[in-house]
């Protein structure tokens, strides 16, 4: 005698639990929709950090939850693959600081002297009148203008 | 001379640089003479360019990749010199 009161009490708790946890809905769609709290539960935390709004979590009841829970789950995706993406960039700096090593090389190119508006001064290193060795390059390069003044003591 | 001495002390601040560039070193004696009032470099040639200067002085305006943009034949005062150099700033 007291298993049948002991399986009706146990139902009409569940049934109560259920009616709570429903919030006035009485469908079974609607319940069998509520009973899944974990899509919905997943869709509002991760649309809090954008513009959650409180209406939100209601209209995936009419499209399907399924499309939402793949655009969710790609923007972690996007977002570990920035974070994977975040650490080479350290790695890509170090061959960067390579690069200003290229300007040591002589900017001027090699070749013979041509004395013509629009022509390029080869490269050459000459000795100055004190002694001192001054190539072509580390002066024109790093000037914007150079006045070069031919003359001679005659 | 003077007017490139000038010239190189007042566009220092803009990046202008002047550079003299003697054709006959063997006559080193003579231009130490010449030179004594200047401040920037004068450069002895090794025979590349002797024989591609006609006139001297000669003067070219060069910019920062090597390019001549201009060549100024004779003495130019100061006040010509800057225009230049303000020309092609």
């Amino acid at each position: 005698m007291l298993k049948p009161k002991i399986l009706i009490l146990g139902l009409a708790m569940a049934l109560s639990v259920n009616l709570a946890g429903c919030a006035g809905t009485s469908s079974p769609e609607q319940q069998t929709k509520q009973s899944s709290p974990g899509v919905t539960e997943d869709q509002q935390q991760s649309t809090d950090p954008k513009t959650a709004t409180p209406s939100e979590p209601q209209t995936p009841t009419n499209t399907p939850p399924a499309e939402t829970g793949v655009k969710e789950t790609e923007e972690p995706n996007a977002s570990g693959a920035a974070a994977l993406d975040a650490p080479l960039p350290p790695s890509n700096k170090a061959p960067a600081a390579v690069e200003p090593k290229i300007p040591a090389k002589p900017a001027l190119p090699q070749g013979t002297v041509s004395l013509k508006v629009g022509a390029t001064l080869p490269e050459f290193v000459l000795t100055d009148l004190k002694g001192n060795t001054t190539s072509a390059s580390a002066v024109i390069t790093g000037h914007q203008l150079t006045f070069i003044n031919f003359w001679t003591t005659t | 001379m003077p007017a490139l001495e000038g010239l190189n002390k007042k566009y220092t601040a803009k990046k202008v640089a002047v550079i003299g560039l003697l054709l006959d070193p063997h006559r080193e004696k003579w231009a130490l003479q010449a030179v004594k009032d200047t401040t920037f470099p004068h450069l002895k040639d090794d025979g590349r360019f002797a024989d591609h200067v006609f006139g001297v002085p000669q003067t070219l305006i060069v910019d920062k990749n090597g390019q001549i943009l201009d060549i100024v034949v004779g003495m130019r005062s100061l006040q010509e010199f800057s225009a230049l150099a303000d020309k092609y700033l």
